[in-house]
């Protein structure tokens, strides 16, 4: 009867204990950290093979100081990096973000298709539809803030969606 | 209007890859080479003969897709920002034909063979559209595609033998028919204005 009582204690405490994990790490997500907002983080779906994917996330500096953006972190990726996209003479480039990104005082950075963007190469597993996991962005000044990506299409645009922009009319 | 931007972008394509390859190179072109037709600067000769292996694994060649106009952009399938974007492009001008989506053929040609094997692309093209065609091939047939497109893809030089990245030729052709070139997109046309290009094909 000891046992019972003590193994249904156990059960109980690891219930609450979990409960508990998830309601903090959803009071985490989005979260206001030394002035900096993170927002509409999210993912383009890919294959079940893919090895590599990318995120886009919006950063909003409310504080008086700038910040900058040096790094990401993400457990879906051995390696974790930003990166920007940029077309020369026809050509588009994709490259590591050197030096960081500037997020001005009062002002917000969008990271979008054809821009900056999250880059994790060599992912550990799939990203599919409707999945979130977490990415922690790391500034010079406000240090590591954790934010929660949604995985949306394989061909999402983010907030300008095509083809959640037909007329209605 | 939209010719004349055509033709300028194109041109832009041909200046870019004749110098990409002058500095890749460092051939200047030699006297044995004056007697071929080379560039002709104001009609790019863009299209032409290709052998490739389609993502169903079955092997095909430029004659495969005359009779029906083609909508061809290369990229890899490692690329998480431009080329699903893109993609999605073609998907949602595949919708946006209706009952003239059957007058084309919308094709990505991988410029990283090495990665992307057929069940890879085969993958990624599935997941925009399920009328795209995939082609990918040896290191001599894409070079042959990429040469008769005048398309650029290069690897990046880095110390990442398996996450490397490409840089690659961001435009759409559009060809007709008869496998000749009709006009180019600059990257970030619109669905619309290349679904309204094509209705002007038809």
């Amino acid at each position: 009867m000891k046992i019972l009582k003590i193994v249904s204690t156990i059960v109980v405490a690891s219930f609450l204990t979990l409960s508990f994990s998830a309601v903090s790490a959803v009071a985490h997500a989005d979260e206001k950290h030394d002035g900096i907002e993170l927002k509409d983080a999210w993912a383009r779906a890919r294959t079940a093979s893919a090895k590599v994917g990318g995120a886009y996330v919006t950063v909003h500096n409310m504080s008086k100081e700038d910040d900058r953006l040096i790094g990401a972190k993400s457990t879906v990726a051995h390696k974790t990096e930003i990166h920007t996209t940029k077309m020369t003479d026809g050509v588009m480039k994709m490259m590591p973000v050197t030096g960081g990104i500037e997020v001005k005082a009062g002002k917000m950075v969008m990271m979008k298709p054809g821009s900056y963007h999250i880059m994790f190469m060599g992912l550990k597993e799939p990203i599919t539809k409707g999945k979130t996991f977490p990415v922690t962005l790391v500034f010079e000044k406000a240090g590591e803030i954790e934010t929660t990506v949604t995985v949306k299409d394989a061909g999402a645009m983010g907030g300008m969606d095509h083809g959640k922009m037909k007329k209605t009319n | 209007m939209n010719k004349v931007f055509a033709y300028t972008v194109a041109l832009f394509v041909v200046i870019g890859v004749t110098v990409a390859a002058l500095v890749l190179t460092g051939i200047i072109p030699s006297a044995s080479n004056s007697g071929r037709s080379g560039i002709i600067v104001g009609a790019p000769q863009i299209g032409g003969e290709f052998t490739a292996t389609n993502n169903k694994g079955k092997a095909v060649s430029d004659k495969d897709f005359q009779g029906k106009m083609m909508l061809v952009f290369f990229g890899y399938t490692f690329c998480p920002d431009v080329c699903p974007t893109e993609m999605q492009t073609f998907s949602q001008v595949m919708s946006e034909l209706g009952d003239d989506a059957a007058s084309v053929t919308p094709v990505f040609i991988t410029i990283d063979p090495a990665r992307d094997t057929v069940p890879v692309i085969d993958e990624f093209v599935q997941a925009f559209h399920p009328s795209i065609v995939g082609l990918t091939g040896t290191n001599d047939q894409i070079d042959q595609i990429k040469k008769a497109y005048r398309a650029y893809g290069q690897q990046v030089e880095g110390d990442d033998s398996e996450y490397y990245l490409v840089d690659h030729t961001s435009f759409t052709y559009l060809m007709g028919t008869d496998g000749k070139l009709i006009t180019v997109f600059s990257y970030g046309t619109t669905p619309e204005e290349i679904t309204k290009t094509i209705k002007e094909q038809i």
